[in-house]
């Protein structure tokens, strides 16, 4: 290893009187985040629910964001999903739509989304990006209380909303799907993305008991009934057929074969290193899924064998974003999930063969309590080569009010930095004023959107304006960025993994689709690399192609399946 | 044989009459001796009456009394169980003797005798009333329900009979019962604060904070000094999550009394809900210092140690909590989960299986099992106890689902 923590390690060795934890956790943090949102122009608000008081469940769970690059001139591109309000009539012209904003590569976006036809209103959710008809433009799919939209992108600049033509607009008869997270994922590996929609509750808001009749309290407050106790909702898997159209095989799969419902983010990766994409769901208020692909366009759900799908006491959790990384660099991809407040995230440590270890305690996770926390991210925000963990906060119901503490429905975020070791340290306090800014959270994505070589954060919040949370890394550590385009593999090259050698430590990551909650966050996959100058690495694509490289640090490398130059 | 037997039949009847007659007047004496609070007096007249009639259950259960009275302890508990040796139903011997060993502070002898009185006389209001309080006492709640349930309705007017039932009820789950009782027990008495401050607790615990804020504010109307109700002051707070307040009034309990036990604890859960688990576990272990009996000051002390991923610590104290109140099922359940995750997976299995048999009703233990059971190797055993969880959970579920469908 080569980094900064490498020199704390040494250290060590001369000043026993000191753990490596404390010294590594009291070295100059390196980064920090500054909300820019208003500069760069994302200036619209996105609506979701009422204010102060939220009468039914569907008004409190916000919506996602997404980083990605739509007109592939090498910048990211932001996309914020919208709500609206019951109840509310809008002037003509001013119902929230969701944004997309033009990347105007000088810390600036332009929003377009009249010009790229994008503009929706209703009750958005989540949203995941995938060339899922290869044609080099990344397509957006954006979830709805209702019908949902698959915008293709017409590669000039305009999308068209092809879900109805193409089958995957998840409208059931007689009642509104709730569908929530989603990713783009080629499951059956035959170079075509198929899309996965998490559902939360099949939610008919006639039926639903609503605060007024005292049956839902929350600290003695009146608030929005459910998810426990309401029809949860099932789960969609849609097989891409290749012409532009996806067939529904969530019961041929045995997607529907689950133990858990109330589904929201969604995490697609390969936990078990034999190749095929397995799928994690976040679960509100129940066990956790976790579908292990079984090689055959079949799913099998193992989270409760696996040890992923409940609290470290067997407890089900309240499960809301999720995010993988391989955080102790041991090869495999661990997950991080965020939960409702009272409880802490989870840490699910991957010791192989699809069997975790909840390390939520041992790795200094198990002290934040107060907070209820959405979009999660691991991330490398220090560059030095360790993948560290962004949490995005905010409470459910807007009855408990703004307090002058941390729990009121306005949260800060909190930052845990990897020690490499194992365990993590809260930084939060020290992470600059984007971190302790409070606002309710929901969707969070990273990428690095001024290209400087650290990792950003994009945060829907609800009712308000969203954040953007630029990184200003001052440590020096080096770092690489790889875009990748896959060929034989599916052009987005989600599910590519990456493997980054610098001297004895050996990173690895994915190439994903959707994740964090209901978001969407860069493609490219982003090593920080400590000290080093360079880095070997090996890409294995989808495919089975694998490409060898040596890479020089701070640059974005671009790499085209089977062309590793 | 008959007209001898007459015969003798007269002369004992005769001989009895003449003894009977010397009895009547000691009895009597002894008994105004005792009316007009002359103890020794009244247990020397006692004692003259046990030699005429040694075989007197009920006069050995007066010695006792007396004896009990005069603060001789140990030579009353002989006599009542003397009594008891006499008449094995008398049911005042009993019941005194089970007030002494209640007061001896050996609940364990204490309880039986009370039953054995409660059997003898069931009809008796103060057997019954006693021997609820003191299976409430040793929070043996569910025991407390028929008797105190018996008291209330052979006597609706009796306010602390109200409150004790309100007690068992609040520990056996029954929430809405509880209100109502503690509610009776305030109308019938309105100066019996210790119902109103329970009432008031109840209040805040069923989501009505502010109603229970009203009743510990009317008793420190009355008593401005009044312990418990300024910490339950500070625990509405606390339910209602306005953690300064709460940590406010806590810290004046405190500053009132350094001894509050339960005021340092709350102290510490306020401490603890705002993630200052330093500071919550200071407050934690003065509250243990205080009163080494706070089961919930070790089971929240255990669970602050799990939090920091102290495993060894957390077990040690969460199994303090369960030797305190082995009904403890959430202390069980946490327990096993801190020797699971310390490795002990024949202890955590048999603290989970021990939180299951007092709590069948909670998922929680049941995966924890499946997860220990797993690694042990017994795959079987795992399924068994997700599947057992699993049912559990959508039994519940199924309820909870009933109450929010408005059609």
């Amino acid at each position: 290893m080569t980094s900064r923590r490498a020199f704390v390690a040494s250290l060590c060795a001369t000043l026993p009187v000191f753990s490596f934890d404390q010294l590594a956790a009291a070295t100059t943090l390196g980064f920090r985040f500054v909300n820019v949102a208003r500069e760069a122009g994302l200036h619209a608000k996105t609506i979701f629910g009422g204010e102060r008081t939220n009468r039914l469940l569907l008004e409190t769970t916000g919506c996602g964001c997404a980083f990605f690059d739509y007109d592939n001139d090498g910048w990211l591109d932001i996309f914020l999903v919208n709500g609206t309000r019951f109840e509310t009539t809008w002037p003509a012209g001013q119902a929230p739509v969701s944004r997309l904003y033009k990347n105007n590569r000088d810390g600036t976006f332009t929003d377009v989304t009249a010009k790229a036809g994008v503009a929706r209103t209703g009750w958005g959710q989540g949203v995941c990006a995938g060339d899922y008809d290869n044609d080099g433009f990344d397509d957006l799919f954006v979830s709805y209380w209702g019908e949902c939209s698959l915008w293709h992108n017409n590669g000039d600049g305009t999308f068209t909303d092809v879900a109805r033509k193409s089958g995957v607009a998840c409208g059931r008869a007689g009642m509104r799907r709730w569908n929530t997270g989603c990713a783009f994922v080629d499951y059956d590996r035959d170079g075509r993305l198929d899309l996965f929609v998490a559902n939360y509750i099949d939610f008919d808001p006639a039926t639903v008991a609503v605060p007024e009749s005292g049956k839902c309290l929350y600290r003695g407050l009146r608030v929005a009934c459910g998810p426990p106790g309401l029809q949860g909702g099932k789960n969609i898997l849609f097989h891409n057929n290749g012409d532009g159209t996806f067939a529904d095989v969530s019961e041929k799969s045995g997607v529907l074969k689950t133990a858990g419902t109330y589904g929201l983010g969604v995490l697609v990766s390969d936990f078990d290193n034999d190749g095929w994409p397995d799928i994690y769901v976040a679960n509100d208020s129940t066990s956790s899924t976790l579908y292990k692909n079984n090689h055959d366009g079949t799913f099998t759900d193992v989270a409760i064998e696996a040890g992923a799908a409940y609290s470290a006491d067997g407890k089900s959790q309240a499960g809301m974003g999720v995010s993988a990384a391989d955080y102790d660099c041991d090869g495999n991809l661990d997950i991080v999930k965020t939960n409702f407040a009272g409880d802490t995230s989870s840490l699910y440590r991957n010791v192989g063969k699809m069997v975790f270890d909840d390390q939520t305690f041992q790795a200094g996770l198990g002290r934040n309590t107060r907070f209820l926390g959405w979009g999660v991210s691991f991330g490398d925000f220090d560059n030095d080569g360790w993948a560290d963990i962004l949490m995005c906060n905010g409470h459910v119901y807007p009855e408990v009010g703004e307090t002058a503490r941390e729990s009121g429905y306005r949260e800060r975020k909190v930052v845990y930095r990897n020690l490499g070791n194992g365990k993590f340290a809260d930084v939060s306090t020290e992470s600059g004023p984007g971190i302790l800014e409070t606002v309710s959270a929901r969707g969070c994505a990273i990428g690095d959107f001024d290209n400087d070589g650290d990792l950003d954060v994009l945060v829907n919040c609800t009712n308000d304006v969203p954040q953007l949370l630029r990184c200003d890394q001052t440590a020096g550590n080096h770092w690489l960025k790889l875009k990748l385009i896959g060929t034989k593999s599916n052009c987005s090259a989600i599910g590519a993994r990456v493997y980054c050698t610098t001297g004895s430590h050996r990173q690895m990551d994915e190439v994903r689709s959707g994740g964090s909650y209901i978001s969407q966050s860069d493609f490219r996959i982003h090593f920080g690399l400590g000290v080093a100058e360079s880095a070997e690495i090996e890409i294995r694509w989808p495919s089975g192609t694998v490409d060898k490289l040596t890479a020089k640090a701070d640059r974005i490398l671009t790499v085209r399946e089977g062309q590793a130059p | 044989m008959i007209v001898r037997a007459l015969v003798i039949s007269a002369a004992l009847f005769t001989g009895a009459a003449v003894a009977q007659s010397t009895l009547s007047q000691i009895e009597s004496r002894a008994r105004d001796l005792k009316a007009r609070g002359d103890a020794p007096g009244a247990l020397a007249a006692w004692e003259e009456a046990a030699k005429l009639d040694p075989k007197s259950a009920a006069i050995q259960d007066e010695i006792g009394f007396l004896l009990a009275v005069l603060n001789r302890g140990g030579e009353a508990l002989q006599h009542f169980q003397h009594a008891i040796e006499l008449d094995p139903k008398f049911a005042p011997a009993h019941y005194h003797l089970g007030v002494a060993f209640w007061l001896a502070q050996d609940p364990g002898r204490a309880i039986p005798e009370l039953q054995a009185a409660v059997a003898a006389d069931s009809k008796n209001f103060e057997y019954r009333f006693f021997l609820g309080d003191a299976f409430n006492a040793t929070q043996h709640y569910r025991e407390a329900l028929p008797e105190l349930t018996a008291v209330t309705t052979a006597n609706p007017k009796h306010s602390e009979a109200w409150n004790q039932l309100g007690l068992a009820r609040q520990n056996t789950g029954d929430l809405d019962g509880a209100v109502d009782a503690y509610r009776r027990a305030v109308a019938l008495n309105p100066a019996n604060l210790d119902a109103r401050n329970n009432f008031g607790f109840m209040l805040v615990n069923t989501g009505k904070a502010e109603q229970g804020m009203a009743q510990f504010r009317a008793i420190l109307a009355s008593d401005p000094n009044n312990p418990m109700a300024r910490v339950n002051i500070g625990f509405a707070h606390l339910q209602k999550s306005e953690l300064d307040e709460a940590e406010r009034d806590f810290r004046d309990v405190i500053r009132r009394d350094p001894r509050s036990a339960i005021a340092h604890y709350d102290l510490a859960v306020a401490l603890k809900q705002r993630d200052d688990l330093e500071g919550s576990k200071a407050e934690l272990q003065q509250a243990i210092a205080i009163d080494p009996r706070l089961a919930e000051a070790h089971y929240t002390l255990g669970i602050i140690h799990w939090q920091s991923g102290e495993f060894d610590a957390a077990a040690k104290e969460l199994s303090a909590a369960t030797e305190i109140s082995p009904d403890y099922a959430q202390a069980y359940f946490m327990l096993g989960t801190a020797l699971k995750q310390k490795g002990d997976l024949g202890g955590a299995e048999t603290a989970l299986r021990a939180a299951i048999r007092l709590n069948a009703t909670d998922p929680g233990p049941y995966n924890t099992l499946g997860q220990v059971l797993r690694v042990k190797g017994d795959e079987a055993g795992s399924k068994q106890a997700f599947e057992q969880a699993a049912k559990v959970k959508e039994r519940k579920e199924a309820e909870l689902g009933k109450m929010l469908q408005k059609k």
